[in-house]
């Protein structure tokens, strides 16, 4: 039995004027995933939300590897277990350590290398509004003043999407392990 | 003092970005202190001011609902700026005096039901544990579309409130904190 509070919106359910706000969406991720189809119940905001991601996505340089690190911290600290599950493999593809992803499951974050703690403990101090100098420093650092906006925005940004995810009760996919222990 | 310069000017922006200025300058009129700050990285700022733009004019999400919902994202954060920016502005806007002191002190009694289920709707949200009957109340007042925009509004003033904390945007002038932050 699905659990979501909304209907999954076909390209097909949206007025004709609606339409391109689907185009825009399968434009920038190459298909329109089950969330998006959520947001699309307000087609016009999914569409520009979609496209902030896809710039964090797509053109901001915070590189990949630290990028997937901080999606599993932001989920662990936000508890949202299609996040973390989709993004389990996604991390280890793109080259996060296994021990690492263990360490943030369990937030065990003092068994993360020097740099894996600057990204992890920053996203934590953002999601507490709460971001000290030696953090933002640390960052400043490593990804030069541009891409430490993005890096903050990328932050608020996945917690917007995982909010949704809970307040909407977004389905796991078909055969897709829940691999985030809640208490 | 600001983690970052304020881009004050169009001309600041090399010329490919200055599109961006103009693009956030046509959603709001202006290009706010905060807006300044992202214009850092000008492409993301005026794609996030763009989603703004839709929920400030959402059909469902008026001017003391939206009032209202920042308040109660701004306690939840304790965010100082925000709250002491949108104070005034939700008393103005026909927010209750009463509600506006009991979000601060997290002191319900006396809520109309069509206040406090927002104010619910804002603490669970950002809690990862949206109740049915919360967003059962919600759907009800708002359709499901207005639903949908009252979430994505939490979680984008959150967004914003998060990052006016970690670039350290300055007080505006005069302004006086008025949030009691533990």
């Amino acid at each position: 039995m699905p659990a979501s509070r909304v209907p999954y919106v076909k390209k097909e359910d949206l007025a004709p004027a609606a339409q391109g706000a689907w185009d825009r969406i399968a434009r920038g991720r190459g298909m329109v995933h089950p969330n998006y189809q959520q947001l699309l119940n307000s087609p016009e905001l999914a569409a520009r939300v979609c496209a902030v991601g896809d710039y964090i996505l797509h053109e901001s340089k915070i590189p990949r590897v630290d990028r997937e690190l901080s999606v599993l911290t932001i989920s662990r600290e936000l508890n949202c277990q299609f996040e973390w599950s989709v993004h389990e493999p996604m991390s280890k593809a793109a080259g996060v350590r296994p021990e690492a992803v263990d360490a943030v499951r369990h937030r065990q974050y003092e068994r993360l290398t020097p740099r894996e703690r600057i990204f992890a403990d920053f996203s934590r101090e953002v999601l507490k509004d709460n971001v000290s100098d030696a953090a933002w420093n640390a960052m400043e650092k490593i990804l030069g003043r541009q891409a430490t906006v993005d890096f903050v925005i990328h932050v608020g940004f996945v917690a917007m999407i995982c909010y949704c995810m809970d307040a909407f009760k977004l389905d796991l996919n078909p055969g897709m392990q829940p691999l985030l222990p809640i208490p | 003092m600001a983690r970052l310069p304020y881009i004050t000017r169009r001309d600041d922006l090399p010329p490919e970005n200055r599109d961006a200025w103009d693009r956030i300058q046509a959603g709001r009129g202006q290009v706010y202190r905060n807006f300044q700050l992202m214009l850092n990285s000008p492409e993301l700022a005026a794609r996030v001011c763009a989603v703004g733009d839709v929920l400030l004019h959402s059909p469902t999400l008026d001017k003391p609902l939206r009032e209202l919902i920042m308040l109660a994202v701004a306690r939840e954060l304790n965010s100082q700026y925000e709250w002491s920016v949108h104070e005034a502005p939700a008393l103005a806007s026909g927010v209750r005096d009463h509600v506006i002191q009991g979000i601060k002190h997290r002191a319900y009694k006396g809520f109309l039901p069509k206040e406090k289920v927002f104010v619910d709707l804002a603490r669970e949200v950002l809690g990862s544990r949206l109740s049915d009957g919360t967003w059962l109340a919600v759907e009800h007042l708002l359709g499901r579309q207005g639903a949908v925009d009252a979430v994505l509004f939490i979680g984008q003033v959150a967004l914003i409130s998060r990052f006016h904390d970690a670039v350290q945007l300055d007080p505006d002038p005069g302004m006086q904190p008025l949030l009691p932050i533990p």
